[in-house]
């Protein structure tokens, strides 16, 4: 693991993918923070690992599925009810394209 | 008679089966305690008390429930028993927001199969309780709502990130409360609070309707006034859920029915709970419990789990990345805070993106951002990767414990609770939680209970201890706690409330 400092480049681009619309000063309040943070995490690199298996869920279950059939659902009116903005059929959004 | 919210489930439940009290004055009783105290101890975000709605379904259950007792045919052990849950557990008709601003006006149109359960077996839900939003945080301060306040120093944070369900126990509130651990949530706050506080094995009980924090790693179980009473709601909510993938098909025991029974086990304490970085005054009270245990016939060995030290770490990024991708889905478009709401146009990134922003706090954008770094190309090897190899080894570190010992008592938290604002950099908040957050990486059960108090600047200050076994081992760390808790009387120690 080389754990390089994040930039306030690497700050925003992280902030792209999550989604959040910070301000400069919430970058570089950010970029400190999740460096410092990071420190912490670095003392993985003291265990072992070449010949580990991931673990990923311990439940010990794998492929559980359920009959493809209609059950009691969600009504129309239902889901859309916490909606932001709505047509009554239709969850609105502005356009993706 | 009043006060009847002082007592607890399994005396409750007998003093309703002999027809000495009735589910309406249990419930009046509860009620009064909220008005009383709560506006102080802010323990619940929505609650019976003072919302009509939730009033009148309460009241409505407790005059069905009264009728069901008075037949002789209750619905179960928990028929009557008023009770409060944590806010990121769905209820229908009942706003939840999960501590968040994100979900300050989400009203869910459908019960957690844990609230349908309870609901089924006739408890009656009084109150949504206070948390660190998201469950992102060990004290409640990470609440929209404000935090909640220790019962016993209410200067001090009542741990987190279930701290309303232990503060409502703690205060007598409720009969029982449930809460939900990912990394010590409900053991971290149980131990600050005087309460027990159980931490199911990962997938005992089903997590459909738990608002997500960490898919693989999140737990849901009960926090009580005692060990009987936490194995007497385990009976109720755990089981096989068609609606939860994770859930176990595992058989549920009967966790009552050898309780009493007296047992000897072999008990490890392991060395890396007991080190640097842990207040003293606690290490010695558990090592205090420990030499009780042995006095009384169990034997106490050492053990050591060397990957221990690792597990915060591989913890944290796992937590991190999970949640990042758990709270994906609040993109102001389906439900939740939007920008939509206040006629924006803008485009739909700056719907996403201004709605995240505003409706997160600073402490869950953190972690959102810490979860995408950790997935993100080019450091996914480094981090992610890294620490699922890490849990394997952390899985195997307690199997290779448990061959060596029944089951782990080691204390909850390293260091006693804390004020309000001492915690305020992350790193000493992610630090607090060394001694719970390995537990949950291996999904292994811990059980926490009280242990004693310290005594800071003339305060009685909470420790607990957890008993940790090998995976579906409750029934044995329930039977251990119950009989410690018929031998030492900590447990029944009240806060100093007016």
């Amino acid at each position: 693991m080389n754990p390089s400092l994040l930039t306030k480049e690497d700050t925003e681009h992280v902030a792209r993918l999550a989604r959040l619309a910070l301000s400069e000063a919430e970058i570089e309040q950010y970029r400190n923070d999740l460096n410092a943070v990071l420190e912490v995490v670095n003392s993985l690199n003291e265990v072992p690992t070449t010949t580990l298996a991931v673990t990923a869920q311990v439940s010990g279950l794998q492929n559980i599925t359920r009959v493809d059939a209609v059950g009691t659902e969600l009504t129309r009116a239902e889901a859309l009810a916490n909606a932001p903005q709505n047509d009554g059929k239709h969850f609105v959004v502005p356009g993706v394209l | 008679m009043s006060d009847l919210n002082h007592l607890s489930l399994a005396v409750a439940n007998t003093k309703l089966k002999a027809g000495e009290i009735k589910a309406g004055e249990l419930l009046n009783d509860c009620l009064a305690a909220i008005s009383n105290l709560d506006d102080n101890l802010h323990s619940l975000i929505t609650s019976a008390a003072t919302d009509a709605q939730l009033l009148a379904q309460a009241q409505a259950q407790a005059e069905a429930s009264e009728e069901r007792w008075q037949k002789g045919e209750p619905l179960s052990v928990l028929d009557g028993i008023p009770y409060v849950i944590k806010d990121s557990y769905c209820t229908k008709d009942i706003r939840t927001t999960a501590g968040s601003k994100m979900l300050d006006d989400f009203i869910p149109p459908y019960d957690a199969t844990v609230v349908a359960k309870l609901s089924a077996a006739g408890a009656i839900l009084i109150g949504k309780t206070n948390l660190d939003q998201f469950g992102h945080g060990s004290s409640t301060e990470n609440s929209a709502y404000g935090p909640s306040k220790n019962p016993w120093d209410t200067k001090r944070v009542p741990g987190g990130s279930s701290g309303g369900s232990a503060v409502a126990v703690a205060a007598d509130l409720c009969l029982f409360a449930i809460g939900e651990d990912t990394g010590g949530s409900i053991r971290q706050p149980a131990s600050f609070t005087n309460i027990t506080g159980l931490k199911v094995t990962y997938g005992r009980v089903s997590r459909y309707g738990s608002i997500a924090y960490a898919s693989s790693l999140d737990t849901m179980g009960p926090m009580t006034k005692t060990v009987e009473d936490a194995a007497l709601v385990l009976q109720v909510i755990a089981g096989h859920d068609e609606l939860d993938g994770t859930s176990s098909f595992e058989e549920v025991p009967d966790y009552t029915a050898n309780l009493t029974e007296k047992k000897s086990y072999t008990i490890g304490l392991p060395q890396e709970f007991f080190g640097e970085g842990v207040d003293p005054r606690i290490a010695d009270l558990i090592k205090q419990t420990a030499a009780k245990l042995k006095e009384a016939g169990h034997t106490i060995k050492s053990v050591s789990i060397p990957v221990v030290k690792q597990a915060l770490a591989c913890y944290y990024i796992i937590a991190w990345a999970e949640t990042s991708s758990n709270l994906a889905r609040y993109d102001g478009i389906h439900y939740g805070h939007s920008v939509l709401k206040q006629g924006s146009t803008n485009s739909l990134y700056e719907v996403y993106a201004q709605s995240r922003a505003a409706g997160f706090s600073a402490e869950t954008k953190r972690r959102i951002m810490l979860g995408t770094y950790v997935l993100s190309a080019g450091y996914y090897d480094a981090y992610y990767k890294k620490a699922l190899q890490v849990r394997t080894a952390i899985v195997e570190g307690f199997k290779q414990a448990f061959t060596e010992v029944e089951l782990l008592l080691a204390p909850v938290s390293p260091v006693l609770p804390f004020e309000f604002g001492a915690k305020s950099d992350p790193v000493a908040m992610y630090m607090a939680d060394i001694h719970t957050t390995p537990i949950n990486p291996a999904g292994v059960p811990s059980l926490a209970l009280p242990a004693g108090f310290v005594e800071e600047n003339g305060t009685k200050l909470p420790v607990g201890m957890q008993l940790i076994g090998p995976l579906f081992s409750e029934t044995m760390l329930l039977n251990l706690g119950h009989w410690w808790q018929q031998l030492d009387q900590t447990h029944q120690q009240k806060p100093p409330l007016t």
